[in-house]
């Protein structure tokens, strides 16, 4: 990423709607994304890395149930290029141990 | 730079010009027009071959990429393409403005005084880490004013050649310095000294007695540690309008380079900094990582001949004109919110090095129209200051929140790398009206104009699914096995637990969770685990078992064990109906308690149904089977419908198969979008044996 590289858009697609992620402070986004995991809705959460602003951090839980894949968007703004894109699909079945590791989790939490 | 609408065949640079594959290659041909508001002086393309086409007057110029030349049909690498114009130092901006207020964008690119646009071309032209301490002729020794720091190894390592090679690399640079300039010397090892306890000026008698001092050095420090002379140096008071060089003269290498290298980094503003190796031994990466840390320059010597030479070039190069010192003033300070980065932490701008402001103002600001920001700053090719005055209309401006985007990212950026790293002076960095609570600010600016930062994160709530679609979740597991050939693994049992891992190899191990990627090898693995799990008690099973992932798939219920048993029983026995029948009632008297009660309808119970179907539909009837409809084999048999009796077929497969068709429509309706397949294979199935499942239904009650 251009190092001046401002994110500004958090997309999600799944089955044809698309959700617009939201800027908040980091520990409320934390613990939203806890909150939406236990309930067992489809959330997804996204951050800069602290040590690496290279790196982003992205994470998907109780992905979709009756969807194969989630497609997620990011925006980007540079003094140079008004917006670029970066997206990148989430398919069910790679994701699978993530999956069922947060699935359990959340299942546990429901029991 | 004018940026103007673009027509049809034009796109502006802001935008990714997108290639499109032509025959097996891609073709790369462009065709940059530059328009300027103030005529354009320079142009050329450094990375490819152009054409230079002159435009109608001095406010447009045309580069047209040469089609002939092969290379440029490789899309490898950037387009690069440098250019200057009449007004290229006057400070330039963009202007937006929200509910909040106003931010503006300010670009300066300061101009030194005898600079040619030959100079700033070479300087432009140099490669990477030199580019900006290159030496043009315009260098003027006698008017450069600066504080000079050497910086000395006198470690062990040193001893010998090696000390004496340095003491003569201190000669030269001493008696080049500038006359109006300061000057000191460190010596360091596994301690350090300074010469003078501030620097001194570099008159002629200074100068003389340094050398004198020097040549009395011997390597009597010890070991190597840089660390504690450079933090100490940069911690001192710099002195007004002599920027700081630090030159440093090293042959080894220390414990932590990185911690130096980044002191170094953060300190930048506050001294430029070149190195110098001594012979094969001293660390490269040290050596290159502080100069280019320290924006300066690193050379090495190998032999005493190169010794003079280099080192006066990295004097001249120290020697470049930087501009120092900066300050913002603005027309009217009360409307400014805050500004980023604050311009006493700059670092030294070199040649063509442009800087950019961030400047965030009240509404009260609309009330004059205007408003005005000069940067001052001292530039040490003239010994003095210099001032850069950009006015701003504030009745024209953009609506976008992109400025404030970038700005409120700048901000929380340079707040952030002010934490990561440390700092030896108390700087503002960033300089804002409420200095209290600046932190907590940035979050409040970050969410309001929803940029994202450190402290913030984006949070997205996808779908909401709710519990009852949870509940599913393990059935979501045995859907993608559950289609795999069963056939393939006779005459293995299976226990398939979702699309989930497993161990390839070891039926004890901890690994179920390795391989997720081979459902294959999950079958065998399982059916291996299960395997030897079945001679031991059921509570030992659970043990082994019983964590991670596969938790809820054991828990001390007895089906799924008694399951497992009866199948293995089933199949030893096929080739005597009448034996197995013998062995199901056996089994089914060791069942307990199942056979009193109604059938099973829990999600372990309609794992295991599931996963026990055959690849062509059928099932075999078992007393696991029995059990989980609760129902004996006899009852069973007894209460089918003729029409089953009559068919042609095995009749223990019909009569099961039946049975949990209907089973599975009764107690798990709320999971049909799971079952659909399995459910239309068993009805493909009674269908071959010349059965009609609707028909037969309503028979089935007993169930």
């Amino acid at each position: 990423m251009p190092i001046d590289a401002r994110f500004d858009s958090f997309q999600a697609k799944y089955e044809n709607i698309v959700v617009e992620g939201v800027i908040k402070e980091k520990r409320t986004a934390e613990e939203e994304y806890k909150k939406n995991l236990e309930k067992g809705n489809t959330v997804a959460y996204a951050e800069v890395l602290k040590s690496n602003s290279d790196v982003m951090k992205v994470l998907i839980g109780n992905q979709a149930i009756h969807s194969n894949f989630c497609d997620i968007f990011l925006h980007s703004k540079t003094r140079s290029c008004s917006k670029s894109l970066l997206s990148f699909r989430v398919l069910r079945n790679s994701w699978s141990q993530i999956q069922l590791a947060e699935r359990h989790e959340t299942r546990k939490a429901i029991e | 730079m004018k940026q103007e609408k673009p027509s049809n065949d034009e796109i502006l640079l802001s935008t990714y010009p997108v290639i499109k594959p032509s025959q097996g290659s891609y073709i790369w041909s462009a065709k940059i027009t530059v328009k300027c508001n103030s005529p354009i002086t320079y142009l050329e393309c450094r990375s490819h071959k152009a054409k230079l086409i002159e435009g109608a007057n001095s406010y447009e110029r045309t580069l047209q990429l040469d089609p002939s030349d092969e290379f440029q049909n490789v899309f490898n690498k950037n387009l690069d393409i440098l250019f200057s114009y009449t007004d290229i130092n006057k400070p330039t901006y963009r202007l937006a403005k929200s509910e909040q207020g106003f931010c503006a964008m300010i670009d300066f690119l300061p101009r030194y005084d005898e600079e040619t646009l030959d100079d700033a071309i070479i300087a432009a032209k140099g490669d990477g880490e030199t580019a900006a301490a290159s030496t043009p002729d315009d260098v003027n020794i006698l008017t450069a004013t600066g504080e000079y720091i050497f910086l000395i190894d006198r470690s062990g390592s040193m001893s010998g050649s090696r000390l004496t090679m340095a003491k003569e690399a201190l000669l030269f640079p001493l008696k080049s310095l500038p006359p109006k300039s300061y000057f000191n010397i460190y010596s360091f090892g596994s301690t350090y000294s300074a010469m003078y306890l501030d620097s001194i000026e570099s008159h002629e008698k200074n100068v003389n007695q340094a050398i004198e001092k020097v040549k009395q050095f011997s390597a009597d420090l010890g070991g190597t540690e840089i660390y504690p002379p450079i933090h100490s140096i940069l911690s001192k008071q710099r002195k007004k309008n002599h920027p700081r060089t630090l030159f440093l003269l090293t042959d080894g290498e220390v414990s932590d380079p990185e911690k130096v290298i980044k002191l170094i980094r953060s300190n930048n503003h506050r001294a430029r900094v070149f190195s110098l190796g001594i012979g094969n031994g001293c660390s490269e990466h040290l050596v290159t990582g502080c100069a280019t840390a320290g924006m300066g320059k690193s050379v090495f010597v190998f032999d005493s001949k190169d010794i003079s030479g280099n080192v006066i070039l990295l004097m001249e190069a120290a020697f470049t004109p930087v501009c120092d010192d900066f300050a913002l003033e603005f027309s009217d300070k009360e409307v400014v919110n805050m500004f980023a980065p604050d311009p006493q932490s700059l670092s030294y701008l070199l040649r063509n090095q442009m800087t950019t402001f961030y400047i965030f103002l009240n509404n009260a600001a609309s009330d004059k129209g205007e408003f005005e920001v000069t940067l001052k700053y001292f530039n040490t090719s003239i010994g003095g200051y210099s001032t850069s005055t950009v006015k701003l209309n504030l009745k024209e401006y953009e609506t976008g929140l992109d400025l404030f985007k970038l700005g409120i990212g700048e901000a929380a950026d340079i707040l952030e790398k002010k934490k990561e790293e440390s700092s030896t002076l108390e700087n503002r960095d960033i300089w804002y009206a409420v200095r209290e609570g600046i932190d907590a600010e940035l979050v409040r600016l970050s969410v309001e104009n929803q940029v994202l930062t450190k402290k913030t994160a984006f949070i997205c709530v996808v779908k909401q699914n709710g519990t009852d679609e949870i509940a599913t979740l393990d059935n979501e597991r045995i859907v993608i096995p559950q289609t795999q050939s069963v056939d393939y693994y006779e005459p293995q049992v299976r226990s398939v637990i979702g699309n989930g891992s497993c161990s390839v190899s070891s039926g004890y191990s901890d690994e179920f969770e390795e391989d997720m990627s081979d459902d294959d090898n999950c079958y065998g693995a399982r059916y291996d685990a299960r395997k030897k799990a079945e001679p031991k008690p059921e509570a030992e099973e659970d043990e082994d078992f019983g964590d991670g992932l596969f938790d809820d798939f054991y828990d001390d219920e007895p089906t799924q064990y008694t399951i497992q048993q009866s199948l293995s029983v089933s199949k030893s026995n096929e080739a005597s109906i009448k034996e197995s029948m013998e062995e199901s009632k056996t089994n089914t008297q060791q069942v307990p308690s199942t056979k009193a009660t109604n059938s099973n309808s829990s999600e372990k119970a309609f794992l295991d149904i599931v996963q026990s179907q055959k690849a062509l539909g059928f099932w075999d009837l078992d007393a696991g089977i029995l059990a989980i409809l609760g129902i004996t084999k006899a009852e069973l048999l007894l209460k089918i419908p003729k029409e089953v009796k009559e068919a042609k077929g095995d009749l223990e497969q019909m009569t099961v198969t039946l049975a949990i068709l209907v089973w599975m429509e009764k107690y798990f309706a709320d999971k049909k979008s799971s079952w659909t397949l399995i459910h239309k294979k068993g009805v493909q199935y009674l269908k071959n044996c010349g059965l009609k499942y609707p028909d037969l239904v309503k028979e089935m009650s007993f169930i």
